[in-house]
This record gives structure tokens, sequence and C-alpha cells, in this order.
């Protein structure tokens, strides 16, 4: 039986932590596995995929683009179909074991200077796993939270799975800094980046140990002690027009919008800060860990309400503010770092002959602004005109404006809190138990990985048009989530936590 | 509401395919430049791989709306 509040005994209670303990874990280590590789895109290249070579170059894309858009879905398919045949927790112990051991894996490829083309092959390889056992993993894990969850804790309860998606974020940077601080940056770039990978193991094995401890999801047992389970679920998901035009309904009325605000608000920003404002590495990853993570409680508190007030309001109040206060929020963010609008009060220029790069000064201006900003920047000439000039501008911001920019952030975050804290529930009670998995899966990693990991690449060819401001690239952001804001005030019925059984 | 349902299944259903033709339309114009590089090729391919199928479903979602699949009594 579906459990509800009433039949929660102590020792019931206990299970479910365990029960959300264990999930929560093992997807946030997914995630962090999955986000280590995108923050360290940078080193990563230099070692696997040098830019003078075309092919590695070509296989660096590929990287990029399949493992996020095309493996995904893929995955939730695969991995869905399989959690519906033979169980929930087996299939998403699975994936673990997949995401663990190539993420471990790629922490010892040997790099191209080594092996050649077999270290971009090979790490293109492992990165097509990590998205395949992504797909797999969410889908598992929520459904298997919200199967033991009784009806009206249900928004809270599978909150917490919510919060792994940015946790793992927060870790993944927290470990990458921490690494980075303790080795030096120059060991870091060399050989320190492969601490993050290797890591990851230890966290995996913690998280197989504690799942293995599980037992099956109630429901699916029942189904399956009935002979009720699907003997063809992707079939059944997507070949009856029933369940179907409800994928169909999740993904444009939901998980598409869902998308886009969770990359603007997390990765969007933090792209924009680096290469729009020009703050410093370290100083604007601090600023989007600290903004995670004073947000981060919002998604529980989110899915919490949603049991008393219903998903669909909290999860459209979200996209109506971000698509309201994105492009006031950006231009805030903007001005905190824009030199026209600020008092200079020294300038110190220092020109020196580069050993960086042979036959070739750097000319380095420091400036120092009336509220505390420095602006350093470092012009790389060539002195007998074979390269072209190089610029690297790099801002420190004073106290005040971190914490400002750190606001700024946080409330994107609170966004992405409103519509992503409650929508595992949501997903999970469009669709019956024996074909959940399957159904809830696809829409959800079409609406995050295609929707939202296109966010930045989109955005930012937006920016790069003719005539452009930093600011267009905003407007896919807001078209995707305008659109499904419509189709979900239209079509998604305001309906109370309901039943997993039928 | 069943016709507002109704009639904004056809915007969706129209918008679903005008996206069909622009999208490859667009796609031909960027690679069909001097300036287009390997990258913008995969990227492209990417982009139309992964979002004629979600067009389609789009343009399926329309229909379903428009014959009126999501009426309140449904």
């Amino acid at each position: 039986m579906e459990p509800n509040l009433q039949s929660v005994s102590p020792s019931e209670g206990k299970k479910l932590r365990n029960v959300i303990t264990a999930s929560s874990v093992g997807t946030l280590i997914e995630w962090y596995d999955f986000y280590i590789f995108g923050s360290l895109a940078t080193i990563l290249s230099a070692q696997f995929f040098p830019k003078d070579n075309p092919t590695a170059a070509f296989l660096s894309t590929l990287a990029t683009f399949a493992a996020g858009f095309i493996v995904r879905p893929f995955g939730a398919l695969f991995f869905g179909r399989l959690g519906d045949i033979i169980g929930r927790k087996y299939t998403f112990l699975v994936t673990l074991v997949l995401m663990g051991g190539s993420t471990f894996a790629i922490g010892l490829v040997p790099g191209y200077s080594s092996i050649g083309y077999a270290a971009p092959v090979l790490v293109l390889l492992l990165r097509l796993l990590q998205g395949l056992a992504l797909g797999g993993e969410y889908g598992g894990a929520a459904t298997y939270v919200a199967e033991h969850s009784p009806k009206n804790k249900r928004g809270f309860y599978t909150s917490f799975i919510q919060t792994t998606a940015t946790l793992g974020l927060f870790l993944s940077l927290g470990v990458i800094l921490l690494t980075r601080q303790s080795v030096g940056v120059e060991s870091f770039n060399s050989w320190g980046w492969r601490i993050p990978f290797i890591l990851s193991s230890l966290l995996v094995v913690v998280s197989i140990v504690i799942r293995m401890k599980m037992q099956e999801s109630p429901l699916f047992s029942k189904i399956k002690a009935e002979g009720r389970t699907s003997t063809n679920p992707l079939k059944e998901s997507f070949g009856k027009k029933e369940n179907l035009k409800m994928v169909l309904l999740a993904l444009f009325g939901a998980t598409a919008g869902q998308g886009v605000i969770w990359y603007t608000g997390q990765f969007y920003a933090l792209s924009f800060i680096q290469k729009v404002m020009n703050v410093e590495f370290v100083q604007s990853n601090y600023i989007i860990a600290i903004g995670l993570l004073i947000a981060t409680p919002f998604f529980i508190i989110f899915g919490g309400w949603s049991d008393k007030i219903g998903r669909k309001g909290i999860m459209m109040t979200g996209m109506l503010l971000s698509i309201l206060l994105y492009r006031p929020i950006y231009k805030e963010m903007y001005a905190i770092t824009d030199l026209t609008k600020k008092q200079e009060i020294t300038a110190q220029t220092k020109t020196d002959i580069n050993s960086a790069r042979p036959n070739s000064t750097s000319s380095t201006t420091l400036r120092t602004y009336s509220d505390g900003m420095v602006y350093k920047e470092v012009k790389i000439e060539s002195l007998d005109g074979s390269a072209p000039p190089e610029l690297k501008k790099e801002i420190t911001l004073p106290a005040k404006s971190f914490w400002l920019l750190i606001a700024l952030i946080a409330v994107q975050v609170l966004f992405v809190a409103m519509v992503y804290g409650p929508i595992a529930a949501f997903l999970v009670e469009l669709f019956p138990t024996r074909i959940r998995y399957t159904s809830m899966s696809l829409p959800y990693h079409i609406g995050n990985g295609v929707f939202g990991g296109l966010t930045p690449f989109i955005a930012i060819s937006l920016t790069s048009m003719p005539g452009a401001t930093p600011f267009d690239g905003l407007w896919y952001p807001i078209a995707v989530t305008a659109i499904t804001l419509i189709i979900g005030l239209i079509y998604i019925k305001q309906s109370p936590a309901g039943g997993l059984e039928n | 509401m069943d016709n507002v349902k109704k009639y904004f299944g056809i915007v969706f259903l129209l918008l679903g395919i005008a996206l069909a033709f622009y999208l490859p339309y667009n796609a031909i114009n960027r690679l069909g430049s001097s300036t287009a590089t390997s990258e913008d090729y995969i990227f492209w391919i990417v982009i139309i791989t992964i979002f004629i199928p979600i067009i389609a479903g789009f343009i399926l979602f329309g229909y379903y709306a428009f014959k009126g699949e999501y009426r309140e009594s449904n």
C-alpha cells in the first residue's frame, strides 16, 4: 500500500530518512561527477584536446555536446526501461557504479602528450558513459523516494533529491578550489586536476554500500508481486496516447522552463560574471558557491510548501518572476563592474618581457577605483608581429560589490528553487507506477539536458550577433520560460498531491 | 477554458511547423557561410538532430490540445 502520514511509525520514519539519505547522497555524487568535467573544461582541453590539433578539438566539441544533449535522454530511456522492468533499486545502483567508474577512469587517463589520440578518444567515451549514467539516475532516485513517501509529504521528501544538483555543483566548485589552493595553481593544472576525479571513487563506494542495504520501493514490489509490471515500458509510455500526452505536457509545460531557469541561474550566471564582467576566477567561483549555499534550503521549503498549496502555483510563480526579473537582475550585475560609471583613483602600468611567450612583451595596467574595485589589464604583444595581441582583463571586487553580486545570484537560485523544488513530486504524480521511471525520466532530461544545457551556448551566440547587447543572451531562457508558463498555466491541472497507485 | 486550450493548440501547432522550417533554414545559412568552422558543423548537426524530434513532439502537443485531449473532463 502507498504509505500515508497516519501510518508512519517511528521505525518507518527512520526508514524513510535512510531512503532519502541513500538516494540523495548517490544522486549528489552523480551530479558532482558530471560537473567536475564541465568545471575543469579548460584544463581538460589542454590535457586531452589541444586546440592546435583539429581532430582533438573536434572530439572535445563532441564530448561537450554529445554527453549533455544526446546521451542523457538515451540514458533516461535505457535505464528508465530497466527500472520499470527489474526495479528501481538495482537500476539506480547500476547508474551509480557506471558514473563512479567512468569518473574515476577519467582521472587516470594519460594526457595527449603521452598516448596521443587514444587520450581524447578514451575521455570522450568515458564522458558519454557519464551522460548515460546521469540520464538514468535522477528518475530512479526521485521515483524511489516518492514511492516511499506519504502522500502529504511527497513534495517535501523528494525536494531533498532536488537539492542534489545544486549541491553537486557546489561540491564540485568547493573540491576544485580547495585542491587548487592546496597543491598550487601550477601543480593543479599539471596533475592536481586528477584529484577531484579520483576522489569521486571514495564517495561512490560509500554511496554504493548505503544503497545496497536499501529495499525495493514498496509500490514497485507490490505490482511486481501481482505480476502487473510493464513488459514494454517504452511502448507503453510513448506508444499510448494517454501517456504520451502527459509526457508532452510534462516537457512543454514544466521541465523545459525549469531547465533553462536552472542553467541561467547557475551556469550562465557564472559565465556572465567571468566573461562579461571579467571578475577574477577564484572570486567568481566563491560568488556562485555562496549564492548556491544561501538559496539551497529553499528547495526544501518550496518542496514542502507544494504539499500544502499545490505544485503548479509555486512552479509557475518561479517562471513568471524569472521572465520579469532576469533582465533587471543582469543589468544590475553588469553595473557593478561598469568602469564608465566609476571614479578612478590610481593607474599604474608596467611593461616587461613576457617569459611565457617568446619574442613578446607584456604590459600590465592596474587601476584602482573609489569604491575599492581593482581592474587589471594584461596586454601581450609579439615583438615581430607574428601573433595577434592578446588582452586579458580581470576585476577584483571590493566586499560591498562582492556581497551584492552574491545576493543577485541567490535571488536567481531562489527562482530555481521555486521551479525545481516541487518538480520531482509533480512528475512522479503524472504517471502510473508500472511506467513511472521511463515516463518521467525522458521529459526531465530533455527539459534539463537539452533546453537547459543549451542555455550557455545559445545565449552566447545571441550576444555575439552584430549590434547585440550583453543582455540579449537572456532572450533564450525568457522565451522558453514564457512558452512553458503559458502551457503550464493553461493545461496543467492544479490538483492536490495525488495517489501514486493508479 | 476548453476553448482557450483548443485555440492555443492551433497556435502551438503552427509555431511548431514554423520552427521545423526555420531551424534547418538557419542551419544551412550558418553552415553555408565562409566562416563556418568544424565546431559550427557539430553544433548545428547536434541541434538539428535533437531539436527536430522535439519540434515534432511540440506539433503533436499542439494537435492533441486542438483535438481536446487536455479538456477538463479528460
